[in-house]
């Protein structure tokens, strides 16, 4: 008798994780379904339900330079600012973790200073910065900006795979015959790589999608997607904006799911 | 140059400062062409830092490592032709089984065909022959300990050094593993270095037991010899168990070692017995606890003082129950009356 009651309080305790976990679920996802269907109405303004459906928009978006101009930039800028990231990502492990400088520990927790500082403080700094320099407007000032960003997804990332590496791999690799070099090539490199590639990926996404530097520091040139996006909506709303947030759902997802996706492939490996 | 004589490997007063501490002090040591010698010693006492040494990860701040007729203190690593598996196995994970056993021929440049040989060869003979393309981790502690001697013993290294390898698997794996190794190293007459901390493991394999002690080889002998005429008191004592008194209990022992130093008599639990001495000393004492090992029983006995353990017969045992007073004869002809090198 006296376990009997604990099994129906059990049974509902679960349901009703199950009902908030549901919810949650909902209420973070519908947004972006919602802009999902919104994008295939030809509705001239954005109202839901759609009255009328089709592809309009995705036309406009992917015709009109007002929008692929913004859209080039943007994969521009990921794409530098990612690879700026891994490279001086890269430099800092190696400091950190291959070599005896001293105070190497701070330099791991310099390199993660902006993940921590409030974003519009560090915004208003750097515009500071970037207008006395000159760099404000500037298509390298953005990208190293970005590479900032971008730096923490690789410390913390490629750190993680650093410390899960069984020093002894290279040390016997060494005793069989290999040369460091060929060691770290043929093992530790490989080893690694995904952990980069997740890095990579998730550099890129933060800087693709990107909407609060570039408004301090982009200047009139510089309009990358998010930019024009809130410029869209402060001016007026093009309906060819709930277009460009699917397409954005969609990529942020394949580049959510591509570190993911790695991760788990080498852990059932 | 070479001769079956000249030894496989030849440490002359190895020795590695850490600071102004001593890791390794002046240790020297031949092992034989085909020996296996374990190297046994508390941790810290310097074993692991002069294994690293011999594969070349560290160099001795004095002293000259000999493998062969080669002078190997300053080598790299990849040149010293030595094998070595390691505790936690290090196997590629990013390489199947056959990929990790070839790893070594790749790097010393044989052909494609004497690879592909030799590989399914070595895992023939490590019954891994079914594992060839499976990855290190689908494959269990045990299995994955087999690749790695195979990949250390693929391209028939003039040394194997083995750093506790048996020490993650448990303890029936262990007894597989143990006849495993006995049987590679009488079939490729490889010389091993085997470090570890278990003393059965040293029972087992060892040809010559090498004893290390705050950074010090305090002893290298045949196993029997341990057993049978231990060289130091620390040895017998970490080695075999022994029970160390000191000749001042034991009148007249002194006369059997040497001469003026702190001497004790080392006895063997098996070697002490409850009653009377026949010839040698018969000891006051009261039974402190008392453990059933099946066949026989270990009674800890406190001889005013002084502990020691007696393995008795199970009759004697429930005879002396725990707080009884006993007798304990010391026979003249059990013991070894030793330096005592303990402090």
């Amino acid at each position: 008798m006296a376990t009997q009651p604990v099994r129906p309080s059990e049974r509902v305790f679960s349901i009703l994780t199950g009902i908030a976990i549901g919810a949650i679920i909902v209420i973070v996802l519908a947004p972006a379904v919602l802009a999902v269907v919104l994008s295939f109405s030809t509705d001239s303004a954005i109202s839901f339900p759609p009255k009328n459906w089709g592809f309009d928009r995705y036309v406009d978006f992917f015709t009109s330079p007002q929008w692929t101009d913004p859209l080039f930039l943007s994969i521009r800028l990921g794409l530098m600012s990612a690879l700026l990231a891994l490279i001086v990502g890269l430099a800092t492990l190696i400091a950190v973790h291959r070599s005896r400088l001293p105070f190497r520990g701070g330099i791991e927790t310099l390199s993660l200073v902006s993940l921590v500082l409030p974003v519009s403080a560090y915004a208003v700094a750097m515009f500071v910065v970037y207008s006395a320099t000159g760099l404000r407007g500037t298509e390298i000032g953005i990208i190293m900006m970005y590479a900032m960003l971008g730096l923490p997804m690789v410390v913390l990332i490629g750190g993680t795979a650093i410390r899960q590496l069984n020093g002894d791999v290279e040390l016997v690799a060494n005793v069989l015959g290999a040369s460091k070099f060929r060691a770290w090539g043929g093992l530790t490199f490989p080893m690694l790589a995904p952990a980069f590639i997740a890095a990579f990926a998730a550099a890129f996404q933060l800087a693709f999608e990107e909407a609060v530097f570039i408004d301090f520091l982009g200047g009139p040139g510089l309009k990358t997607l998010p930019k024009a996006i809130s410029d869209s909506v402060r001016y007026g709303s093009d309906p060819v904006i709930t277009a460009i947030a699917a397409t954005l759902v969609i990529i942020t997802t394949v580049f959510v799911a591509i570190p993911l996706g790695v991760a788990r492939g080498r852990k059932h490996d | 140059m070479t001769d079956n004589t000249q030894p496989a490997v030849r440490l002359d007063q190895v020795s590695r400062l850490f600071g102004s501490d001593y890791a390794v002090q002046d240790v020297s040591l031949d092992v034989a062409q085909g020996e296996l010698i374990c190297l046994l010693g508390a941790s810290g006492s310097g074993k692991t830092t002069l294994l690293r040494m011999i594969a070349g990860f560290d160099s001795p701040t004095s002293g000259r490592i000999m493998l062969g007729d080669r002078d190997v203190s300053k080598l790299a690593p990849s040149r010293r032709e030595i094998g070595m598996v390691f505790q936690n196995y290090a196997l590629f994970p990013t390489l199947t089984v056959e990929k990790n056993v070839e790893y070594g021929l790749r790097m010393r440049g044989w052909s494609a065909r004497d690879r592909s040989r030799r590989v399914a060869e070595m895992l023939e003979r490590m019954h891994l022959s079914a594992f060839a393309k499976r990855r290190p981790s689908q494959l269990s502690g045990g299995q994955q300990q087999r690749v790695a001697i195979a990949r250390a013993l693929a391209y028939s290294p003039k040394l194997m050094l083995m750093d506790e390898p048996l020490g993650a698997l448990d303890k029936a794996l262990k007894q597989d593993m143990l006849r495993e190794i006995r049987e590679v190293h009488r079939e490729f007459g490889t010389t091993i270095l085997y470090v570890t901390h278990d003393r059965e493991e040293a029972l087992t394999l060892a040809d010559r037991v090498a004893i290390m002690r705050n950074s010090k080889l305090v002893a290298c002998t045949p196993v029997t010899d341990l057993f049978h005429a231990p060289p130091t008191a620390y040895a017998a004592e970490f080695f075999t168990g022994a029970n160390l008194i000191p000749v001042d209990r034991l009148p007249g022992a002194e006369d059997q070692g040497p001469a003026g130093v702190d001497l004790v008599a080392s006895v063997r639990p098996r070697d002490l017995t409850l009653g009377v001495a026949q010839q040698g000393w018969t000891l006051q004492g009261t039974v402190a606890d008392s453990i059933f090992l099946g066949d026989d029983a270990s009674l800890t006995i406190d001889l005013n003082g002084l502990s020691v353990v007696a393995q008795v017969p199970l009759s004697a045992a429930a005879a002396s129950p725990v707080g009884s007073s006993v007798r304990v004869a010391v026979e003249r002809s059990t013991i070894h009356v030793l330096e005592d090198d303990r402090k």
